[in-house]
C-alpha cells in the first residue's frame, strides 16, 4: 500500500429494474428515480436518474473490494453528484490512495465516470487497519 | 410544490439480516460483508422531514454531497434514532432560476450513542415562475 498506488476497477452498469429495487430497500421513493414520464415531464429530465446514494454504493463496493471489510475500517466516506448518470450507462469506479497520515489513515479518492469519461460521482473513503 | 407521497417510511425499522440482505442485493454490491457504509441513507426520514418543512419542490432536489463520519460499528436488531438539522441554506437568484442550496447534518443514535454523523448537501433548481 502506497501513495499513488491505483485501486482494482469495477463496474455498474445500473438498470430500471435496479433503481427500483434500491427505491423500496433505500426507501427513497423520489419518482426522478423510478418514473419516466415525472422525470421528463415535471422534473425537465431525459428520463430517470440514478439516485446518487447508489453511486455512493458502488464506490463503496470499490472500497470493499480494495480494502476489504475484515481487515480495514472505514471510518469516513464522502461523495459528490457531480453529473446525473442514467439507467443503461456503465460507471467505471476507479480510484487511487491519495494520502497515509502518520498514524495510518489511509485517503482514498474514488470516482465513477460514465462512457463519456465524465465523472458522475467522486468523493473520498478514510480507513485505518483494524 | 409537490411531494411525492409515501417517499420515505423507515421509521421503526430495526438493522435486520434481512433488510441488510436486501440493500446488499439492491445496490448489486459483491465485495460488502457486513452492513453497508451507506446502509444509513435508509434513516433518512428526519432528513426528508426537514425540507418538507423547508417546502422544498422536490420535482427540482438535487443530491449534491452526502458524507458519513462513523464513530462505532453499527449492529443488527439496533434501530439508529436520526436526528437532523439545517446547518446552511444559501439562495442565489438568475434570471430564470432560483438556485437553492440547503446543507443538513444528521445524529445516527443508537443505545443513546452517537454512533455516525451524516452531512448532506442539497440543490433545489427551481424556474422562477414555479419558485
Amino acid at each position: 500500500m502506497e501513495v499513488g498506488q491505483d485501486l482494482q476497477p469495477i463496474t455498474r452498469t445500473p438498470t430500471r429494474e435496479q433503481l427500483r429495487a434500491y427505491a423500496e430497500s433505500s426507501r427513497d421513493r423520489n419518482p426522478i428515480h423510478i418514473d419516466d414520464g415525472f422525470a421528463r415531464d415535471k422534473a425537465g429530465l431525459p428520463g430517470v436518474i440514478v439516485h446518487g446514494m447508489l453511486s455512493m454504493a458502488f464506490l463503496a463496493d470499490l472500497v470493499a473490494l480494495n480494502f476489504p471489510e475484515a481487515e480495514w475500517e472505514l471510518c469516513r466516506f464522502r461523495a459528490r453528484f457531480r453529473k446525473v448518470a442514467f439507467p443503461g450507462e456503465a460507471l467505471s469506479c476507479d480510484g487511487t490512495v491519495r494520502d497515509i497520515d502518520p498514524d495510518g489513515l489511509v485517503q482514498v479518492a474514488v470516482s465513477a465516470k460514465n462512457p463519456a469519461g465524465e465523472i458522475t460521482t467522486d468523493g473520498v473513503a478514510y480507513l485505518r487497519r483494524k | 410544490m409537490e411531494t411525492p407521497p409515501n417517499m420515505i417510511d423507515s421509521d421503526g425499522i430495526a438493522i435486520s439480516q434481512a433488510e441488510v440482505d436486501r440493500f446488499i442485493a439492491a445496490t448489486h454490491s459483491e465485495h460488502l460483508r457486513g452492513i453497508p457504509p451507506t446502509f444509513l441513507t435508509i434513516y433518512r426520514k428526519s432528513e426528508f422531514d426537514l425540507l418538507n418543512d423547508l417546502k422544498v419542490n422536490w420535482r427540482y432536489l438535487l443530491h449534491a454531497e452526502q458524507e458519513y463520519e462513523y464513530f462505532a460499528p453499527l449492529s443488527l436488531d439496533k434501530e439508529p434514532i436520526a436526528n437532523s438539522k439545517v446547518v446552511d441554506q444559501k439562495e442565489r437568484r438568475r434570471r430564470d432560476e432560483v438556485m437553492r442550496f440547503i446543507k443538513t447534518e444528521t445524529d445516527f443514535v443508537i443505545d443513546d450513542k452517537l454512533v455516525a454523523k451524516g452531512r448532506s448537501t442539497f440543490v433545489v433548481r427551481e424556474p422562477v415562475g414555479d419558485a
